[in-house]
Protein backbone atom coordinates (compact mmCIF):
# COMPACT_ATOMS: atom_id res chain seq x y z
CA UNK A 1 0.00 0.00 0.00
CA UNK A 2 1.38 3.40 -1.00
CA UNK A 3 1.42 6.44 1.23
CA UNK A 4 1.00 9.93 -0.26
CA UNK A 5 1.71 13.15 1.62
CA UNK A 6 1.37 16.81 0.76
CA UNK A 7 2.25 20.04 2.48
CA UNK A 8 2.83 23.70 1.74
CA UNK A 9 6.18 25.25 2.55
CA UNK A 10 8.30 28.10 1.22
CA UNK A 11 9.66 25.62 -1.32
CA UNK A 12 6.17 25.20 -2.76
CA UNK A 13 3.19 22.87 -2.54
CA UNK A 14 5.05 19.58 -2.40
CA UNK A 15 3.72 16.02 -2.70
CA UNK A 16 5.53 12.76 -2.03
CA UNK A 17 4.75 9.09 -2.58
CA UNK A 18 6.42 6.86 0.00
CA UNK A 19 8.81 9.70 0.75
CA UNK A 20 9.80 10.44 -2.88
CA UNK A 21 8.57 13.42 -4.97
CA UNK A 22 5.42 12.60 -6.96
CA UNK A 23 5.86 12.94 -10.74
CA UNK A 24 3.34 15.58 -11.98
CA UNK A 25 3.00 13.61 -15.24
CA UNK A 26 3.25 16.55 -17.60
CA UNK A 27 3.80 13.95 -20.32
CA UNK A 28 0.12 12.98 -19.97
CA UNK A 29 -1.35 16.48 -19.72
CA UNK A 30 0.03 19.88 -18.74
CA UNK A 31 -2.85 21.23 -16.66
CA UNK A 32 -0.81 23.43 -14.32
CA UNK A 33 2.65 24.63 -15.37
CA UNK A 34 3.18 25.96 -11.84
CA UNK A 35 2.74 22.56 -10.19
CA UNK A 36 0.41 21.07 -7.63
CA UNK A 37 -2.15 22.72 -5.36
CA UNK A 38 -5.25 21.56 -3.45
CA UNK A 39 -8.19 22.66 -1.21
CA UNK A 40 -10.00 24.18 -4.22
CA UNK A 41 -11.09 23.28 -7.73
CA UNK A 42 -8.69 24.43 -10.43
CA UNK A 43 -5.61 23.73 -12.50
CA UNK A 44 -3.15 22.90 -9.69
CA UNK A 45 -5.57 20.46 -8.00
CA UNK A 46 -6.35 18.88 -11.39
CA UNK A 47 -2.64 18.25 -12.01
CA UNK A 48 -2.38 16.65 -8.56
CA UNK A 49 -5.44 14.48 -9.23
CA UNK A 50 -3.96 13.29 -12.52
CA UNK A 51 -0.56 12.54 -10.99
CA UNK A 52 -2.04 10.67 -8.00
CA UNK A 53 -4.33 8.55 -10.17
CA UNK A 54 -1.62 7.77 -12.72
CA UNK A 55 0.69 6.61 -9.91
CA UNK A 56 -2.00 4.73 -8.00
CA UNK A 57 -3.79 3.04 -10.91
CA UNK A 58 -0.78 2.50 -13.16
CA UNK A 59 -3.20 3.17 -16.02
CA UNK A 60 -2.67 6.48 -17.83
CA UNK A 61 -5.88 6.28 -19.84
CA UNK A 62 -8.01 5.73 -16.71
CA UNK A 63 -6.16 8.49 -14.89
CA UNK A 64 -6.92 10.94 -17.70
CA UNK A 65 -10.57 9.90 -17.74
CA UNK A 66 -11.12 10.14 -13.97
CA UNK A 67 -8.87 13.00 -12.83
CA UNK A 68 -11.45 15.80 -13.06
CA UNK A 69 -14.12 13.99 -11.02
CA UNK A 70 -11.45 12.81 -8.57
CA UNK A 71 -10.23 16.37 -8.14
CA UNK A 72 -13.75 17.56 -7.28
CA UNK A 73 -14.47 14.58 -5.00
CA UNK A 74 -11.28 14.54 -2.96
CA UNK A 75 -8.45 16.93 -3.89
CA UNK A 76 -10.61 20.05 -3.50
CA UNK A 77 -11.19 19.13 0.15
CA UNK A 78 -7.65 18.22 1.22
CA UNK A 79 -6.23 20.06 4.20
CA UNK A 80 -3.20 22.37 4.12
CA UNK A 81 -1.05 19.40 5.16
CA UNK A 82 -2.48 16.02 4.22
CA UNK A 83 -1.88 12.33 3.77
CA UNK A 84 -3.61 9.68 1.68
CA UNK A 85 -3.32 5.93 1.39
CA UNK A 86 -4.07 3.72 -1.60
CA UNK A 87 -7.18 2.46 0.22
CA UNK A 88 -8.51 5.99 0.62
CA UNK A 89 -7.98 6.71 -3.08
CA UNK A 90 -9.83 3.49 -3.95
CA UNK A 91 -12.69 4.52 -1.65
CA UNK A 92 -12.92 7.93 -3.35
CA UNK A 93 -12.92 6.29 -6.79
CA UNK A 94 -15.73 3.96 -5.70
CA UNK A 95 -17.70 7.02 -4.62
CA UNK A 96 -17.24 8.58 -8.07
CA UNK A 97 -18.31 5.37 -9.85
CA UNK A 98 -21.27 4.86 -7.50
CA UNK B 1 -3.65 27.36 20.53
CA UNK B 2 -0.82 27.08 18.04
CA UNK B 3 -0.29 23.65 16.48
CA UNK B 4 3.20 22.11 16.52
CA UNK B 5 3.26 22.49 12.72
CA UNK B 6 2.62 26.23 12.90
CA UNK B 7 5.17 26.59 15.70
CA UNK B 8 7.73 24.76 13.59
CA UNK B 9 7.07 27.05 10.63
CA UNK B 10 7.51 30.14 12.81
CA UNK B 11 10.70 28.77 14.34
CA UNK B 12 12.09 28.10 10.87
CA UNK B 13 10.94 31.38 9.31
CA UNK B 14 12.15 33.88 11.90
CA UNK B 15 15.90 33.21 11.50
CA UNK B 16 15.48 33.95 7.77
CA UNK B 17 14.54 37.56 8.53
CA UNK B 18 17.59 39.78 8.06
CA UNK B 19 19.12 41.09 11.31
CA UNK B 20 18.98 44.53 9.62
CA UNK B 21 15.21 44.34 9.27
CA UNK B 22 13.19 46.76 11.38
CA UNK B 23 9.42 46.36 11.59
CA UNK B 24 9.08 49.94 12.81
CA UNK B 25 10.97 51.30 9.78
CA UNK B 26 8.88 49.06 7.51
CA UNK B 27 5.64 50.53 8.83
CA UNK B 28 6.98 54.10 8.88
CA UNK B 29 8.05 53.81 5.24
CA UNK B 30 4.58 52.63 4.18
CA UNK B 31 2.86 55.31 6.28
CA UNK B 32 5.19 58.09 5.08
CA UNK B 33 4.85 57.20 1.41
CA UNK B 34 1.08 56.81 1.67
CA UNK B 35 0.48 59.98 3.66
CA UNK B 36 2.86 62.05 1.50
CA UNK B 37 0.99 60.91 -1.62
CA UNK B 38 -2.39 61.73 -0.06
CA UNK B 39 -1.28 65.20 1.05
CA UNK B 40 0.48 65.98 -2.25
CA UNK B 41 -2.57 64.98 -4.30
CA UNK B 42 -5.07 66.68 -1.99
CA UNK B 43 -3.19 69.98 -2.31
CA UNK B 44 -3.69 69.89 -6.09
CA UNK B 45 -7.48 69.67 -5.86
CA UNK B 46 -8.82 73.14 -6.75
CA UNK B 47 -12.46 74.18 -6.25
CA UNK B 48 -13.95 70.76 -6.82
CA UNK B 49 -17.54 70.44 -8.03
CA UNK B 50 -19.90 67.67 -6.94
CA UNK B 51 -19.15 65.53 -9.98
CA UNK B 52 -15.46 65.48 -8.99
CA UNK B 53 -16.37 63.96 -5.61
CA UNK B 54 -18.18 61.09 -7.31
CA UNK B 55 -14.80 59.51 -7.85
CA UNK B 56 -14.61 58.70 -4.13
CA UNK B 57 -17.44 56.13 -3.86
CA UNK B 58 -16.40 54.66 -7.20
CA UNK B 59 -12.85 54.26 -5.91
CA UNK B 60 -14.09 52.67 -2.68
CA UNK B 61 -16.00 50.10 -4.70
CA UNK B 62 -13.23 49.62 -7.29
CA UNK B 63 -10.47 49.10 -4.74
CA UNK B 64 -12.73 46.73 -2.80
CA UNK B 65 -13.20 44.52 -5.85
CA UNK B 66 -9.48 44.90 -6.71
CA UNK B 67 -8.33 43.72 -3.26
CA UNK B 68 -10.80 40.82 -3.46
CA UNK B 69 -9.64 39.81 -6.95
CA UNK B 70 -5.92 40.05 -6.07
CA UNK B 71 -6.51 37.88 -3.02
CA UNK B 72 -8.85 35.41 -4.73
CA UNK B 73 -7.00 34.93 -8.03
CA UNK B 74 -3.31 35.68 -7.35
CA UNK B 75 -2.46 35.45 -3.65
CA UNK B 76 -4.07 32.00 -3.26
CA UNK B 77 -3.36 30.58 -6.73
CA UNK B 78 0.00 29.66 -8.30
CA UNK B 79 -0.15 31.74 -11.49
CA UNK B 80 2.81 32.02 -13.82
CA UNK B 81 4.38 35.48 -13.59
CA UNK B 82 2.84 36.10 -10.16
CA UNK B 83 4.41 33.29 -8.13
CA UNK B 84 6.14 35.72 -5.75
CA UNK B 85 2.87 37.02 -4.34
CA UNK B 86 1.45 33.47 -4.02
CA UNK B 87 4.55 32.22 -2.19
CA UNK B 88 4.63 35.21 0.14
CA UNK B 89 0.95 34.82 0.95
CA UNK B 90 -0.24 31.18 0.78
CA UNK B 91 3.10 29.52 1.43
CA UNK B 92 4.35 31.94 4.09
CA UNK B 93 1.73 34.29 5.60
CA UNK B 94 -0.91 31.52 5.87
CA UNK B 95 1.55 29.06 7.40
CA UNK B 96 2.78 31.64 9.92
CA UNK B 97 -0.74 32.82 10.86
CA UNK B 98 -3.62 30.35 11.24
CA UNK B 99 -6.96 30.59 13.00
CA UNK B 100 -5.31 28.62 15.86
CA UNK B 101 -2.86 31.50 16.43
CA UNK B 102 -3.46 34.58 14.35
CA UNK B 103 -1.26 37.09 16.20
CA UNK B 104 2.24 38.38 15.67
CA UNK B 105 4.58 38.37 18.66
CA UNK B 106 6.68 41.48 18.01
CA UNK B 107 7.53 44.06 15.35
CA UNK B 108 9.97 41.72 13.56
CA UNK B 109 6.92 39.65 12.60
CA UNK B 110 5.79 42.70 10.56
CA UNK B 111 8.05 41.25 7.84
CA UNK B 112 5.38 38.63 7.16
CA UNK B 113 2.39 40.78 8.08
CA UNK B 114 2.65 43.88 5.86
CA UNK B 115 3.31 44.11 2.13
CA UNK B 116 6.83 45.30 1.27
CA UNK B 117 6.98 49.12 0.79
CA UNK B 118 7.63 48.78 -2.95
CA UNK B 119 4.13 47.31 -3.31
CA UNK B 120 2.67 50.70 -2.40
CA UNK B 121 4.95 52.43 -4.94
CA UNK B 122 3.70 50.03 -7.61
CA UNK B 123 0.11 50.62 -6.55
CA UNK B 124 0.56 54.42 -6.72
CA UNK B 125 2.04 54.11 -10.23
CA UNK B 126 -0.94 52.00 -11.37
CA UNK B 127 -3.29 54.50 -9.82
CA UNK B 128 -1.43 57.42 -11.46
CA UNK B 129 -1.81 55.75 -14.87
CA UNK B 130 -5.56 55.56 -14.27
CA UNK B 131 -5.58 59.17 -13.09
CA UNK B 132 -3.82 60.28 -16.28
CA UNK B 133 -6.69 58.85 -18.32
CA UNK B 134 -9.28 60.25 -15.90
CA UNK B 135 -7.79 63.72 -16.38
CA UNK B 136 -8.90 63.59 -20.05
CA UNK B 137 -12.28 61.88 -19.69
CA UNK B 138 -13.50 63.37 -16.38
CA UNK B 139 -11.56 66.22 -14.76
CA UNK B 140 -8.19 67.13 -13.31
CA UNK B 141 -9.67 67.24 -9.82
CA UNK B 142 -11.12 63.76 -10.26
CA UNK B 143 -7.67 62.53 -11.31
CA UNK B 144 -6.00 63.93 -8.17
CA UNK B 145 -8.82 62.61 -6.00
CA UNK B 146 -8.37 59.15 -7.53
CA UNK B 147 -4.70 58.86 -6.49
CA UNK B 148 -5.54 60.43 -3.15
CA UNK B 149 -8.32 57.94 -2.41
CA UNK B 150 -6.54 54.82 -3.71
CA UNK B 151 -3.54 55.65 -1.50
CA UNK B 152 -5.90 56.12 1.43
CA UNK B 153 -7.50 52.74 0.74
CA UNK B 154 -4.08 51.12 0.66
CA UNK B 155 -3.26 52.51 4.12
CA UNK B 156 -6.75 51.49 5.24
CA UNK B 157 -5.97 47.93 4.06
CA UNK B 158 -2.67 47.75 5.91
CA UNK B 159 -4.09 49.27 9.09
CA UNK B 160 -7.09 46.92 9.17
CA UNK B 161 -4.83 43.95 8.41
CA UNK B 162 -2.62 44.93 11.32
CA UNK B 163 -5.79 45.05 13.43
CA UNK B 164 -6.58 41.47 12.39
CA UNK B 165 -3.22 40.14 13.57
CA UNK B 166 -2.55 42.22 16.68
CA UNK B 167 -2.68 40.12 19.85
CA UNK B 168 -4.75 42.29 22.15
CA UNK B 169 -8.17 42.87 20.58
CA UNK B 170 -9.72 44.58 23.62
CA UNK B 171 -10.13 47.91 21.78
CA UNK B 172 -10.56 46.63 18.23
CA UNK B 173 -13.53 44.47 19.24
CA UNK B 174 -15.36 47.72 20.05
CA UNK B 175 -14.51 49.62 16.83
CA UNK B 176 -17.23 49.23 14.17
CA UNK B 177 -15.99 47.99 10.76
CA UNK B 178 -12.60 47.08 12.20
CA UNK B 179 -14.16 44.43 14.44
CA UNK B 180 -16.04 43.11 11.42
CA UNK B 181 -12.92 42.61 9.34
CA UNK B 182 -11.01 41.09 12.27
CA UNK B 183 -13.57 38.29 12.65
CA UNK B 184 -13.87 37.97 8.86
CA UNK B 185 -10.11 37.66 8.35
CA UNK B 186 -9.43 35.34 11.29
CA UNK B 187 -12.07 33.01 9.83
CA UNK B 188 -10.24 33.24 6.50
CA UNK B 189 -7.06 31.95 8.19
CA UNK B 190 -8.86 28.63 8.80
CA UNK B 191 -6.86 26.46 6.37
CA UNK B 192 -9.99 24.53 5.33
CA UNK B 193 -11.54 27.60 3.73
CA UNK B 194 -8.62 29.98 3.09
CA UNK B 195 -8.39 29.18 -0.62
CA UNK B 196 -12.01 30.15 -1.34
CA UNK B 197 -13.66 32.26 1.34
CA UNK B 198 -13.43 35.74 2.97
CA UNK B 199 -11.08 37.45 0.53
CA UNK B 200 -11.78 41.08 1.50
CA UNK B 201 -9.41 42.81 3.93
CA UNK B 202 -11.14 46.15 4.41
CA UNK B 203 -14.92 45.88 4.07
CA UNK B 204 -16.52 42.55 3.03
CA UNK B 205 -18.48 44.07 0.15
CA UNK B 206 -17.03 42.06 -2.77
CA UNK B 207 -17.20 38.87 -0.68
CA UNK B 208 -20.92 39.49 -0.25
CA UNK B 209 -21.35 40.44 -3.92
CA UNK B 210 -19.51 37.39 -5.29
CA UNK B 211 -20.73 34.99 -2.57
CA UNK B 212 -17.28 34.10 -1.27
CA UNK B 213 -18.24 34.77 2.32
CA UNK B 214 -18.65 32.64 5.43
CA UNK B 215 -21.72 34.63 6.49
CA UNK B 216 -25.35 34.16 5.55
CA UNK B 217 -26.74 37.70 5.72
CA UNK B 218 -27.22 40.86 3.67
CA UNK B 219 -24.79 43.59 2.67
CA UNK B 220 -25.28 45.86 5.68
CA UNK B 221 -25.20 42.85 7.97
CA UNK B 222 -21.88 41.88 6.43
CA UNK B 223 -20.31 45.31 6.78
CA UNK B 224 -21.51 45.86 10.35
CA UNK B 225 -21.42 42.24 11.53
CA UNK B 226 -18.74 42.91 14.13
CA UNK B 227 -17.68 39.80 16.05
CA UNK B 228 -21.10 38.14 15.75
CA UNK B 229 -20.83 34.45 14.83
CA UNK B 230 -24.57 33.69 14.73
CA UNK B 231 -24.72 34.10 10.95
CA UNK B 232 -21.75 31.88 10.05
CA UNK B 233 -22.79 29.40 7.35
CA UNK B 234 -23.14 25.79 8.46
CA UNK B 235 -22.21 24.39 5.04
CA UNK B 236 -18.61 25.60 4.98
CA UNK B 237 -15.99 23.17 3.76
CA UNK B 238 -14.25 20.96 6.31
CA UNK B 239 -10.81 19.88 5.20
CA UNK B 240 -10.08 16.15 5.19
CA UNK B 241 -7.12 13.79 5.36
CA UNK B 242 -5.25 16.15 7.66
CA UNK B 243 -1.71 15.01 8.36
CA UNK B 244 -0.91 14.70 12.04
CA UNK B 245 1.18 17.48 13.46
CA UNK B 246 4.10 15.09 13.77
CA UNK B 247 4.64 15.98 10.10
CA UNK B 248 6.12 19.34 10.94
CA UNK B 249 6.32 22.24 8.55
CA UNK B 250 9.35 22.63 6.37
CA UNK B 251 10.38 26.21 5.78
Amino acid sequence: MKHYEGGRSLAGAEVTVDGHPLDPRYDLKRLSPTGFEWTYEGAGPAQLALALLADHLGDDVKALALHDAFMRALIADLDNSWELTSDEIDAALKGIAG
Amino acid sequence: MMTPRQAAFRAGYRPRISPWYSGTVHVLLIAALGLATIIYCARHVQNPVWTDWLVLPLTLFGTNVFEWAMHRFLMHRPVKGFMGIYKRHTLAHHQFFTDHEVSFDDTRDFRITFFPPYALSLFICMSAAGAYLLHFVWSTNAAWLLVCSTSFMYLNYEFFHWGCHVKNDGIIRRIPLMNTIRRHHIAHHNQSIMMNVNMNLTYPIADWLFRTTDLDRGLLGHVFNGCDTRYVRRDLKKARNSAPDSRLAKV
